[in-house]
């Protein structure tokens, strides 16, 4: 069989086990270790696939990854999501739909201190949502808010989708955080301004909270010290060039572990049940590395991704619209999969091509974490949306997916906005680290 | 659920995940040291300008504990990426047959591998391989490789009959098959 048919039917046979239900660390490293078994020996197939977990696992690149995660444990074992929210509650809480806009900004808060979307709309269903409908906010809304807001932590740094990103396209990961700041910040804002206009024309959907005293403001800054430091830390640390990722997320979690203790939130047990949970979910995303490594070793031998990459740049189409479609394909697809399964899956194959479109890696990592993010709020399984349904049982999860289309809509707006000025990507990277 | 037991099953099952959590307990503690180790390193060599010799040769060389030895716990708590749409919409003795079938590939895998993990680590053990930096010897964090998936070979052996008994019965209690502890806290990222 020559190479391209084997490593077409390689993918295809990938897709199948996949779809059956095969993890994907396992499907890939199967198809790659028959492929390469395949065209190369068992001997060669069995040394690659023998040497890949491990170098994976000491590639000192991807040390940030336990970092990052560590610093969402801390964050919600020391309660700092709720600083965050009496924060935005405060110097945000007047406005029309006030309590909503102040869920977007903490939850973007919060998102600097934690990288992952269903884990931020997943603390904030249990904080935030009691709140609004004790004010009687409109309960689906409420929850679409609650849920589109998750998506934020992804892209605010620290942003784990990010760091999966580099590891697999080998680009910088300081880059490609810094350049997610921006484009999470404005999505942030644009969750708040369409709130504003929901709540101003229509107030019945929720009253502005008033008689919040300047003391009060002043107060609740205290709350969220520890999250400016980590910000400070993460963003200054690495536009600097003072610290390595790994080293800003490092000190990052020690901030946030120092805080903790100083509130007396974080006993044995639960400190325990951080780190178990922090490696469990860092050997996930290690796995899925190794596996898909050797697959796509596999098909660096069949010259698959190459092909592909010509073909596409031979297109009679302009970079753009190619672009537009393989991000279409990236919203379809993550209406069935997780954020990271998906780009490890996809990027293998599709990376060349982006590259030979001379699309920026940067900015694709951002667009391709935009539709990722957008694939988890809408149906079918917008993932975020039922673990917000999942924990607020009485709020039914077709209500949410409906109040949820204005968002989807604003985020499609954002990855347009994005693709037309890509200087909002890449500016803080190329001001701090060079063009 | 009928609730029929089986001991034997429960009592491997009990005890394999006590060798898997401790496996993730070693890889969250080295995550937590790692993170002490490079908030130091970074103070000191900024501060006073004194870096901490060989860091990243440790950080390097530790790595291995939360990046492949506790793979298995990880598995046992369901914790790995899959699309598991198709398989939730069957039910019944359907549902574990492609169950057992998804652990026949899982478990294929991990046996096709295993042995070049093996062959990595005896080649690092024999010839005295060491890091760039400080020299450390790197066989023991090259071991991690083949005890983690090893770890996993073993629980995935286990799975076979976890779901065998449950084709065989599948209204029989469910001992074994991995589940998250609560599916709203089970992040992802």
């Amino acid at each position: 069989m020559d190479p391209l048919t084997l490593g077409a039917l390689g993918f295809v046979v990938l897709i199948a086990l996949v779809i059956l239900g095969v993890h994907i660390a396992f499907a890939t490293a199967l198809t790659g270790f028959i492929g390469i078994a395949m065209m190369k020996g068992w001997a060669v197939a069995s040394n690659v696939a023998g040497i890949i977990p491990h170098s994976t696992a000491s590639n000192y690149l991807f040390s940030v990854l336990p970092m990052f995660i560590l610093i969402g444990f801390f964050a919600h074992a020391s309660g700092m999501v709720s600083g965050a929210y009496r924060v935005a509650r405060a110097w945000a809480g007047w406005l029309p739909g006030g309590l909503a806009i102040s869920t977007v900004f903490a939850a973007a808060g919060f998102g600097a201190v934690s990288g992952a979307s269903q884990a931020t709309a997943a603390v904030f269903a249990r904080v935030a949502i009691p709140e609004l409908l004790k004010l009687k906010y409109n309960p689906s809304l409420s929850a679409a808010a609650v849920a589109a807001s998750g998506t934020l932590a992804s892209l605010i740094p620290p942003s784990a989708a990010l760091v999966v990103y580099g590891a697999i396209v080998d680009q910088s990961i300081g880059r490609l955080l810094l350049a997610g700041f921006i484009p999470g910040v404005f999505s942030a804002l644009l969750y708040a301004l369409f709130l504003l206009i929901r709540f101003s024309a229509n107030p019945e959907l929720g009253q502005p909270i008033r008689g919040i005293s300047w003391g009060e403001r002043g107060l609740s800054l205290l709350g969220v010290w520890p999250i400016i430091l980590v910000m400070v830390m993460i963003l200054g640390g690495m536009s600097t060039g003072w610290t390595t990722p790994t080293e800003a997320g490092a000190t990052g979690a020690a901030i946030v572990f120092v805080y903790a203790l100083l509130r007396r939130k974080l006993s044995f047990s639960a400190l325990n049940d951080s780190l178990v949970e922090t490696a469990k979910l860092t050997v996930m995303i290690f796995a899925t590395f190794w596996g898909v490594f050797i697959f796509a070793r596999f098909l660096a031998f069949t010259r698959l991704p190459t092909v592909i990459a010509e073909w596409i740049v031979a297109l009679p189409f302009e970079p753009t619209m190619i672009l537009a479609a393989i991000l279409l394909c990236y919203a379809f697809l993550g209406m069935f999969m997780s954020a990271s399964g998906m780009m490890l899956l996809t990027l293998p194959v599709i990376f060349p091509a982006i590259v030979e479109l001379g699309i920026d890696p940067i900015l694709f990592g951002i667009l391709v974490v935009k539709m990722v993010e957008i694939g988890l709020v809408t149906p079918p399984v917008g993932l975020n949306v039922y673990v917000v349904g999942g924990i607020r049982r009485d709020i039914p999860v077709h209500q949410i997916f409906r109040a949820i289309w204005p968002f989807v809509t604003i985020d499609v707006l954002t990855v347009v906005l994005l693709i037309m000025f890509p200087g909002i990507v890449l500016f803080l990277p190329n001001f701090f680290m060079g063009a | 659920m009928a609730g029929r037991d089986a001991p034997l099953l429960r009592t491997l099952d009990t005890s394999l995940l006590r060798v898997e959590w401790a496996a993730a307990v070693i890889g969250g503690w080295t995550i937590f040291a790692l993170m002490f180790l490079v908030s130091a390193e970074v103070l000191l060599r900024r501060l006073l300008n004194s870096p901490i010799p060989g860091q990243q040769d440790i950080t390097i060389l530790s790595m291995a504990t939360f990046g492949v030895l506790c793979v298995s716990f990880c598995y046992r708590q369901a914790g790995h990426i899959r699309m598991d749409l198709l398989l939730l919409q069957v039910q019944g003795r359907a549902h574990w047959i492609m169950q057992l079938l998804v652990t026949l590939v899982a478990l294929l895998t991990i046996t096709a591998i295993l042995p070049g993990t093996w062959n990595h680590f005896l080649r690092a053990f024999e010839f005295g391989d060491t890091t760039f930096g400080i020299g450390l010897p790197t066989w023991p964090s090259k071991l991690m490789a083949p005890i983690g998936l090893g770890i996993l070979w073993a629980r995935l052996v286990l799975e076979i009959w976890v779901f065998g008994r449950l084709i065989a019965d599948p209204e029989a209690e469910p001992i074994g098959v991995p589940e998250p502890p609560n599916p709203l806290e089970d992040m992802d990222t």
